[in-house]
């Protein structure tokens, strides 16, 4: 295996593209000169805390810290979802942290405890990159299928009541909008599935081979993660609108929208 | 005159809007053939008093129905069987059939069944084709739909929200007596909010000050 170390002389290299951007802003009266280096510190900064802490996690590999990484990033990650939306409700957060969560962990387990067989089960340099993959695009997932059920709901409150008036229950009376709001949530999945390899090379295919690994292993790897990232998209979307479901219209069958902000 | 048994017990019904009291400790009490107007100043809380009878929306109530009580577990049925009709007669996408058919796919009305809809819309003056897409019909058309769609379901009670507001005089005429004979038959009533004064000779009942009276 061949592998180009990066050295910080590289990075500061690099930073010239920063710099290039920064001017260009400067010059054509963007005004994003300032976000931009901002975002730009940001990167460098918690990417670099990241990099130590993974360094030492790796090292210590502990399996309560690592699980107490996992937590931390399924907390942030629900925090991040629940942000997303549009309209919010008081303990939606909890409601996306427990819908990734849920989704996050079960196909994680899977993926590094059969598909991937890691040893010890908490390998943190297998786990904490795959977990972090799965969290990122089932947010994804969890906030676009949030915020088309809670659009749903209120756009078309007229017709959900209309159901209710006429005897629905609530699994009857939601699934249009259950149905709608997953399907949503999935198309980030579904796209990228389809144009895989043909417009896009995957980031984590792109950087397996960058750091030497042979094409076609790459492959598989991509392969398993797309298809574990269907999975996660689907049980974090379904999660979530379920229990928005139970909030929104819980077993006193009556249309909460008043909880909407 | 014998006593008749209530068809309807509904109560105690309380609503406030920002602090005040729309209305407190209302009850409603219905008899088998009984044809209510209900009348009220704009913003009294009739929608709301109908709203809170079927559950949408929030209250402390008690239902019975012939004397069988409904408890918050039991509303779907008891919404199968006392019909909220809404003001704003809001159709489904689709054709006027999958409008009148889909309550029957509810678990609730598993027992009934859509019969002859062609017949009451031609009586309401709706004599499009089934297979119309619901979406195209206009305003008059869809309450009318509505109401037919209300009457074939055939509950036990009906409230119904303003249900002639957009129509002209000739259905309206039409669909009042389709509305009130539906009130005559068996174990039924019929409570219509409207601003209309209605062809029959009606008991009514009045909601202002944050009480329901019978008019004199």
């Amino acid at each position: 295996m061949k592998t180009i170390v990066l050295s910080p002389l590289d990075l500061l290299v690099a930073s010239g593209f920063i710099l290039l951007a920064g001017g260009l802003s400067v010059a054509m009266r963007l005004g994003v000169e300032k976000r931009l280096l901002v975002a730009a510190a940001r990167t460098v900064i918690q990417l670099t805390l990241l990099g130590f802490l993974l360094e030492g996690i790796f090292k210590l590999a502990n399996p309560f810290l690592v699980l107490l990484l996992l937590f931390f990033m399924t907390f942030m990650a629900g925090r991040e979802a629940a942000a997303r939306t549009r309209k919010r409700y008081l303990t939606m957060m909890w409601d996306t942290t427990l819908a990734m969560g849920v989704s996050a962990f079960l196909v994680g387990a899977v993926v590094t405890q059969v598909v991937v067989g890691v040893k010890p089960w908490y390998d943190p340099q297998y786990v904490i990159p795959l977990l972090g993959m799965i969290l990122g695009n089932a947010l994804n997932g969890v906030s676009l299928a949030l915020d088309a059920f809670l659009d749903y709901v209120t756009t078309r409150r007229e017709e959900l009541e209309l159901f209710l008036a006429y005897g629905a229950e609530a699994r009857e009376a939601l699934a249009s909008p259950f149905r709608a709001a997953v399907r949503r949530g999935l198309i980030p999945i579904i796209n990228a599935m389809s144009v895989a390899g043909v417009v896009s090379l995957p980031g984590m295919m792109t950087g397996q081979i960058l750091a030497g690994a042979p094409p076609l292993q790459a492959v598989a790897y991509q392969i398993l993660v797309m298809f574990m990232l269907a999975g996660a998209y689907a049980l974090g979307a379904v999660g979530v609108v379920w229990l928005c479901g139970r909030k929104i219209l819980g077993r006193d069958l009556r249309l909460k929208l008043e909880i909407l902000r | 005159m014998p006593p008749k048994n209530p068809l309807l017990q509904v109560g105690p019904l309380t609503a406030q809007r920002e602090g005040r009291y729309l209305f407190r400790k209302v009850s409603l009490l219905l008899y088998p053939g009984d044809f209510i107007h209900l009348k009220g100043p704009s913003g009294s809380g009739k929608t709301t008093l109908l709203r809170q009878i079927v559950g949408l929306e929030p209250s402390q109530a008690q239902r019975f129905l012939e004397g069988q009580p409904y408890p918050p577990a039991r509303l779907s049925l008891f919404r199968s069987r006392c019909l909220y009709l809404a003001a704003e007669a809001p159709v489904l996408e689709g054709d006027i059939l999958k409008n009148l058919r889909f309550p029957f796919e509810f678990k609730a009305n598993r027992k009934k069944s859509l019969k002859n809809p062609e017949a009451l819309l031609k009586e309401l003056g709706l004599t499009l084709p089934l297979s119309t897409p619901a979406r195209s019909l206009s305003t008059g058309e869809r309450q009318r739909l509505a109401l037919a769609r209300a009457l074939l379901f055939e509950p036990q009670v009906i409230l119904a929200d303003e249900p002639f507001s957009a129509l002209d005089p000739k259905s309206f005429r039409k669909a009042f007596s389709l509305l009130y004979d539906f009130a005559q038959k068996g174990q039924r009533a019929v409570v219509c909010v409207s601003h209309h004064d209605l062809p029959q000779k009606t008991k009514t009942l009045i909601l202002q000050d944050g009480t329901l009276k019978e008019a004199p």
